[in-house]
């Protein structure tokens, strides 16, 4: 018995290449995370506020005209720069970053200091976030995700470009890589409300440290499967033709979580969802903690793994998974 | 063949392993309380109890049930005797066109089995999956909270 109401079918020819959302396609629901990670920006304590307004001018209109996002934003990166000269003529000049943001220099001071300097070192987990101070940008644990490498060891299968970078920095997702999940979503909320173009100089530099082209070519493109879990849990929403791809979101096989390192955030997602935020639009995601037990889950994690990711099988999961469970939704 | 427990009863399926339990359950057991509305686990109006957590039965391929207690709206309680979930959405009118109420109710019962004192915010994060059009989420949420009064009484 196999119930006609499930979905409709639209032949692929009609979408455009599988996969790949046309870019003016709605988008706001997703596949997998693609954490990119500054989390400063979104754990700058009120406190910290206070104290940085001290002796950081803040344009007095800047919580006014883009939101308390903005005056945090303003006033982490205005102390960065060393000095409290406004925030404009330093960062929102896409033009200069783009001509050489890692020579010179400001862009990953401002950032990489953001976890060793006080009194941001107080900051609960952007070194984890972005890395070492040995490997800056090089990724790491945070609130139980992982926060990707955002340098040469990203692993996004499509290259992170401008574009898409700030695209997912200002709405948390990207149709090319997925939905920024745990405390990335936070982040993104908060970049909303800056100003674009310095979102977009954030993007510059970032894009400029990721590879390009991408290392690794996509695997399979779309769920069509034997698996009854898969065929009965997952492809309503990630299969060929299914209403989230024609939304917007991405194929698995372009998802930052099911392509990285480890299975803790492909884990993470598939327990826990991508919970609606109230208040905000965003993507969404049900999570499966209360209808997968640990061996349908493990089932589930490998299938995706070997058939949506060129990279090796994940040796982690089990031990993911456990720490997944315990610790509850992020 | 499916072995599903649903209700208390133990039921037989021929359906394919795939096929969503939202789907057995309202077209093979006749038991229609739990409402298509998405098919994708973003509305709510199917949610039932799967071993006591509320779930989308639209999003659970029967092949993963056995073994497993499903709870439906059915088996709360009936038109002539509600349970007290039940009881307390008619006390408080509810529904508007009622197409949510029936995956309201299993929400909000798996809530107070696990947590008989939630707090306004627990009641609201908890609630936050499913979604109501005709826009009566106050008085769900008071339904809710008489439903928690209520079970302590019987409780007592």
């Amino acid at each position: 018995m196999r119930p006609t109401l499930r979905r409709t079918s639209t032949p692929a020819s009609a979408l455009g290449q599988v996969g790949v959302p046309p870019r003016d396609a709605p988008g706001d629901r997703s596949s997998g995370t693609a954490s990119l990670s500054c989390a400063a920006l979104s754990t700058f304590h009120p406190g910290d506020r206070r104290r940085y307004r001290r002796y950081v001018r803040v344009p007095d209109d800047a919580g006014a005209r883009a939101g308390r996002g903005a005056a945090q934003y303003r006033a982490i990166f205005a102390k960065r720069a060393g000095d409290d000269r406004r925030l404009e003529p330093a960062i929102s000049a896409p033009g200069r970053l783009a001509r050489g943001p890692v020579a010179d220099g400001r862009v990953e001071s401002w950032l990489v200091s953001c976890r060793c300097r006080r009194p941001l070192r107080r900051l609960p987990y952007p070194a984890q976030c972005t890395g070492s101070r040995d490997k800056p940008f090089a990724g790491g644990e945070a609130e139980g995700w992982d926060a990707p490498a955002l340098q040469a060891a990203s692993p996004a299968v499509a290259p992170w470009t401008v574009e898409a970078l700030t695209a997912y920095l200002r709405t948390g997702f990207s149709a090319e890589h997925g939905a920024a999940a745990g405390p990335m979503a936070a982040v993104t909320q908060e970049l909303a409300a800056v100003p674009e173009s310095d979102v977009r100089a954030i993007a510059v530099y970032f894009a400029s440290m990721m590879p390009h082209p991408p290392s690794m070519a996509p695997a399979q493109t779309t769920i069509v499967s034997d698996d009854p879990t898969i065929a009965g849990a997952c492809e309503g929403c990630h299969g060929l033709d299914a209403p989230m791809t024609r939304a917007g979101a991405p194929s698995l096989a372009l998802s930052s979580a099911v392509n990285a390192p480890s299975s803790r955030d492909a884990i993470q997602m598939i327990l826990h969802g991508l919970p609606s935020r109230e208040g905000h639009a965003g993507p969404y995601m049900p999570g499966f903690a209360s209808v997968l037990s640990d061996p349908q889950m493990i089932d589930v994690v490998r299938y995706l793994r070997t058939h949506f990711s060129n990279g090796s099988p994940w040796t982690d999961i089990e031990s993911q998974l456990r720490a997944a469970r315990r610790d509850g939704g992020a | 063949m499916i072995t599903l427990a649903v209700n208390g009863k133990q039921y037989e399926t021929d359906a394919q392993p795939d096929t969503p339990l939202l789907y057995v359950l309202r077209e093979d057991l006749q038991l229609n309380g739990a409402k298509f509305g998405c098919g994708l686990g973003q509305c709510g109006a199917c949610t039932v109890m799967l071993d006591g957590k509320a779930v989308f039965a639209c999003l659970i391929p029967i092949s993963l049930l056995p073994g497993r207690e499903i709870k439906t709206i059915e088996g709360l309680g009936a038109a002539a005797a509600p349970g007290v979930v039940q009881q307390a959405f008619i006390d408080e009118q509810a529904a508007q066109c009622g197409y949510c109420i029936a995956g309201m109710v299993m929400r909000a019962q798996a809530l107070l089995e696990h947590n008989p004192s939630p707090s306004e915010k627990q009641i609201r994060d908890e609630m936050t999956p499913n979604l109501c059009r005709c826009g009566t989420h106050m008085r769900i949420l008071r339904a809710v909270r008489r439903a928690a009064q209520a079970m302590k009484r019987v409780a007592l």
